[in-house]
């Protein structure tokens, strides 16, 4: 995996740039029906896709993968997989059809929720534009890519995603009644500065990478 | 060690099995659920599904309002067509193609239905 991918995947969705580095990207053996798949520390993927020179399409699948790959990193192989495993049976044993049960995944939930993030930046042309201003540029090292990727994923992805939240909770505030809700209230605004804090680490991150 | 390996080597290969055979496959349910119908229809809206990457197009057909369910997005501009359509948007497929057109105005646009998404 270039590191430059691994850069801005890390400052979009907050992956562990290690995880996504310490990958084995091995084509094909993927099973059929499937684009990419992820056992321990490889990630197959489907040879059809080779043909393929979509970066949108290729990075918001390694976005896809590379979540479970940190996942696994943070949970260990078995725990992720018993889990993994545990809720999708449960899903069926409940009269869950096949891709509910496995949609009803929480890592594929989060996996998802990840690449459609990946997939949401690449559709706006500007965002594309200057995502591959920094790749294609021949004047720059790999490391310096890499650090402009992660800085255009902190500012177009991960901030973004924490400023709507914040909007959404100062919304819900102004929602709730200050004696019958005031554990909650300040349980939201507990979180309002623990996002706010993050915010602004943000800012400073973007400036430092682009020092 | 050599028993540590053993087992890894025995849930690599029930992982790699479940993949193959217990997981749903979404080119199962497209081949079940998309690739048998005939479009002639109107798009009346379109909505996110509550797993990221799936949508769905709620569409007009003689008279009747149908909704095809679990349309994956994340994928090449050639597949994307749910990020395309939009309400009033004419839909033509043939029953057992995967390949359907969007009419709108006087530009017919070409788009096939994925088939494939990542594990």
């Amino acid at each position: 995996m270039r590191p430059t991918i691994a850069g801005f995947l890390s400052g979009a969705l907050g992956l562990s740039k290690a995880a996504i580095l310490n990958t084995e990207w091995v084509f094909g053996g993927v099973p059929s029906g499937y684009g990419a798949i992820t056992i321990g520390s490889t990630v197959n993927f489907d040879e059809d896709d080779l043909s393929n020179n979509d970066i949108a399409f290729w990075v918001e699948t390694v976005g896809h993968e590379s979540t479970h790959r940190d996942d696994i990193e943070n949970q260990g192989f078995f725990s992720f997989y018993w889990e993994y495993l545990r809720q999708y049976f449960s899903g069926r044993d409940t009269k869950e059809p096949h891709n509910e049960a496995y949609e009803n995944i929480d890592a594929e939930k989060k996996a998802y929720g990840n690449q459609k993030q990946i997939d949401q930046f690449f559709s706006d042309p500007q965002n594309y534009d200057d995502f591959m201003g920094v790749l294609n540029n021949k004047s720059l090292s790999d490391s310096k890519k890499s650090d402009l990727l992660e800085a255009l994923g902190i500012e177009r992805v991960a901030s973004p995603s924490l400023n709507n939240l914040a909007v959404g909770l100062t919304n819900k505030l102004q929602s709730l009644d200050q004696k019958t809700d005031s554990a909650l209230i300040k349980a939201i605004n507990d979180l309002l500065s623990y996002i706010n804090t993050a915010i602004s680490n943000d800012q400073k991150n973007i400036k430092k990478l682009r020092s | 060690m050599l028993k540590h390996a053993t087992i890894l080597l025995t849930i690599w290969h029930m992982l790699f099995l479940e993949g193959c055979f217990l997981f749903p496959s979404y080119e199962d349910y497209v081949n079940s659920n998309i690739k048998p119908l005939r479009l002639r229809a109107v798009v009346v809206g379109k909505a996110e599904e509550e797993t990221g990457c799936f949508g769905l197009i709620v569409v007009k057909q003689d008279q009747i309002i149908d909704t095809l369910h679990r349309i994956y997005y994340c994928t090449t501009p050639n597949n994307g067509i749910w990020g395309y359509v939009r309400p009033g948007d004419s839909l033509f497929k043939e029953k057992g193609k995967l390949e359907v057109f969007v009419k709108r105005n006087d530009s017919t646009t070409k788009f096939i239905f994925a088939t494939k998404t990542p594990l």
